[in-house]
C-alpha cells in the first residue's frame, strides 16, 4: 500500500468503523465475482461519507441523490477493472471526485453560476446549519442565514477543480497529495487550487471577519 | 522571502501542508511583517467562519431514500444485457479454452438438433375429419385460433377411427376488466403479488389495490405476504404503506412488527416504525409499544433506533 493510501485509510468512511484491509479486500473480490451482498456491504461502508460530499457539492437533496446513485452504479459497473493497485477507498473516491467534477462542469456550462435553488419546502443545504445554541435568538438566526447565503455564493464562484480540492481538503481533511491523485493531477496543482480557492473566499467573505 | 511569495504559503500553513523548514520561514516572516500578519489573521478568521457554519449532516431520510433508489437501480442493472454480457466476457477472458470448448459443444448440439428436426408442415387431415381440418386451416405460424402454441406433448392416430389426437398447450393474451369486488380480478392480483416475477408489475399491482383493497381478507393476506417475503425492498415498502393505510386487523399489526424488527432494509424498518406509531396513536393497539422499545434499544441501524426513541417520546412513553 502506498503512502498516499495510508493517509486516506480510515478517514473517508468517518461514519462507520472502517473495515480491516484484508476484510475489505475479500469483500471486493467477492463483489467482483458477482456477489451482490458483498457489494452492498461495501456500499454501506462508504455511503454516508459519499452522500455528505455529494450533498455539499450538489446543494439540493434531489441532485445529491442522483449523484449518489451515479457514483455507486459507476463503481458497480467498473469494479471488475479494479486491480488492487491502490486502496479501494482511494479508487472509490476517485470515482466520486470525477462524478462531482462532471456535475460542477455541467452546471458551469449551463451558466448555473448562481446558488442552487431548492424545491419549494425543501431547505437549502447551506441553510441547514445545526442550531445547537441553548436559546434561539431571531436576530442571530437572521445573521446566520445571511452568512450561509454569502458562503454559498462564495462556493459557486470557485472553479470545479478549486471547489473539489477545497471540499476534500477543508471538509474531508485529506492531504493535498492524495487529493492530487484523486483529481488526476499533481500535488503542486492541488496546492495552487487550494491557494486560489482561499484567495477567492477571502475576497468574498473578508468583510464578515 | 517576499510578501508575494509568502501568500501561497500562508494558505497552506493554515492547513498544515508545509514542511517544518517552510513553516519556520513563514512564521519568521510573519513575525516581522504587519501585512502578512493581517493576511494570516484574516485566513484564520475565514477558517473559523467556515467551521461555525459547516453544513449539517445529510438528513437521515435522504440517506434512506438514496439507498432505496440505489438498490432498485442495482436490481435493474443486474438484469441488464450489458451486465450479463460483461460477466460472460469476463469469463471468456479469464478462461478462453473452456469457453471455446463450451461453444464447440453448443454448436455441435445445435447442428445435430437441426439435422434431426421434425419436418413441420400442415397435418394432412384424415378423410371425413372435418372439424380437425377446420382447426388446421385456422392455424398459422405456430398460433391456433389466436392462441400461441407453447408445447405439443402427443400426436397419435386413433387405430379405430383413424382420427388424429393431438395434445397441446396454447396461450392466449387477454384483458381482464373489473373492480376489486370481481373474484377473477382478485385472483389475478393475488397471483401477481405472490408469484409473478416482475417487480415493476408487482409494484403496479400494489398501487392498483390501494388502501381499499386491504379490507378484503384474501387481498390483505397477499399484501402481508408481499410485505414479508417479496425480495424487492421497493415492493415491500409499497406493500407496507398499502397495508398500513388499509382497514385495521391484528395480522396487519403483527406483520408491521415483523417488518420493523426483521426486514433486511433499514428504510423499510424505519417506515414500519412510522406505521406502528400511527397505529398506536390511533388507539389501535397499545401492545405495539414493547416492539418499539425493542427497536429503540437494539436495532442495528442508528436511524431506526433514533426514530423509535422519538416515537416513544411522542407516545408519552418513559425512556427505558
Amino acid at each position: 500500500m502506498d503512502g498516499a493510501c495510508l493517509e486516506l485509510a480510515g478517514k473517508i468512511p468517518a461514519d462507520g468503523s472502517p473495515l480491516a484491509g484484508a476484510e475489505e479486500t475479500a469483500l471486493v473480490r467477492q463483489a467482483q465475482g458477482g456477489d451482490r451482498a458483498a457489494f452492498d456491504s461495501l456500499v454501506r461502508q462508504y455511503d454516508q461519507g459519499v452522500l455528505r460530499l455529494v450533498l455539499r457539492v450538489a446543494g439540493t437533496s434531489d441532485e445529491a441523490s442522483d449523484l449518489f446513485q451515479e457514483v455507486f452504479l459507476k463503481v458497480y459497473r467498473s469494479l471488475s477493472h479494479f486491480r488492487f493497485e491502490s486502496r479501494f477507498s482511494t479508487w472509490l473516491y476517485r470515482v466520486v471526485t470525477n462524478v462531482c467534477l462532471d456535475h460542477l462542469r455541467r452546471k458551469q456550462t449551463r451558466h448555473e453560476v448562481q446558488a442552487p435553488v431548492a424545491e419549494e419546502g425543501e431547505p437549502e443545504y447551506f441553510h441547514t446549519v445545526a442550531d445547537d445554541r441553548p436559546s434561539f435568538d431571531p436576530e442571530r438566526a437572521l445573521q446566520s442565514r445571511e452568512i450561509a447565503r454569502r458562503l454559498e455564493r462564495a462556493m459557486v464562484r470557485l472553479s470545479p477543480r478549486e471547489r473539489m480540492v477545497f471540499e476534500l481538503r477543508h471538509y474531508e481533511g485529506l492531504k493535498l497529495r492524495v487529493i492530487g491523485e484523486m483529481c488526476g493531477t499533481s500535488e503542486e496543482t492541488a496546492k495552487n487550487c487550494l491557494f486560489r480557492a482561499t484567495q477567492k473566499l477571502r475576497t468574498e467573505l473578508g468583510d464578515l471577519i | 522571502m517576499t510578501c508575494q511569495e509568502i501568500d501561497q504559503s500562508l494558505a497552506l500553513h493554515g492547513y498544515g501542508e508545509l514542511s517544518e523548514a517552510e513553516r519556520d520561514a513563514v512564521e519568521e516572516h510573519v513575525a516581522s511583517c504587519e501585512r502578512c500578519r493581517r493576511t494570516m489573521t484574516e485566513l484564520r478568521g475565514i477558517q473559523g467562519l467556515l467551521a461555525q457554519h459547516s453544513p449539517a449532516s445529510p438528513p437521515p431520510d435522504l440517506l434512506v431514500r438514496s439507498r432505496l433508489r440505489l438498490e432498485e437501480a442495482l436490481d435493474r442493472e443486474q438484469m441488464s444485457w450489458r451486465t450479463l454480457f460483461r460477466s460472460w466476457f469476463g469469463v471468456a477472458t479469464a478462461h478462453p479454452a473452456r469457453v471455446m470448448s463450451a461453444l464447440t459443444l453448443v454448436a455441435f448440439g445445435f447442428s445435430v438438433g437441426w439435422l434431426l428436426r421434425p419436418r413441420v408442415g400442415p397435418v394432412p387431415a384424415a378423410p371425413g375429419a372435418s372439424s380437425t381440418g377446420a382447426a388446421a386451416a385456422a392455424m398459422t405460424g405456430g398460433t391456433l385460433g389466436g392462441a400461441r402454441i407453447s408445447s405439443i406433448s402427443q400426436v397419435a392416430p386413433d387405430p379405430e377411427t383413424g382420427q388424429l389426437h393431438i395434445t397441446l398447450n396454447a396461450e392466449k393474451g387477454m384483458t381482464l376488466e373489473g373492480s376489486l369486488d370481481d373474484p377473477q380480478v382478485r385472483q389475478v392480483l393475488v397471483y401477481t403479488l405472490k408469484s409473478y416475477d416482475n417487480p415493476g408489475i408487482r409494484l403496479d399491482t400494489l398501487n392498483a389495490i390501494g388502501s381499499d383493497g386491504g379490507g378484503d381478507p384474501v387481498v390483505r393476506d397477499a399484501l402481508l405476504y408481499a410485505l414479508e417475503h417479496d425480495n424487492n425492498a421497493g415492493v415491500r415498502l409499497q406493500a407496507l404503506h398499502t397495508a398500513a393505510k388499509s382497514k385495521w386487523a391484528p395480522e396487519t399489526a403483527q406483520a408491521l412488527v415483523e417488518a420493523a424488527e426483521k426486514d433486511s432494509n433499514a428504510g423499510v424498518r424505519g417506515a414500519a416504525v412510522d406505521a406502528l406509531v400511527q397505529q398506536v396513536s390511533a388507539g389501535h393497539d397499545q401492545d405495539l409499544v414493547p416492539a418499539l422499545e425493542r427497536l429503540a434499544e437494539s436495532d442495528s441501524d442508528r436511524y431506526v433506533r433514533l426514530k423509535s426513541q422519538t416515537a416513544l417520546q411522542q407516545l408519552g412513553q418513559p425512556p427505558f
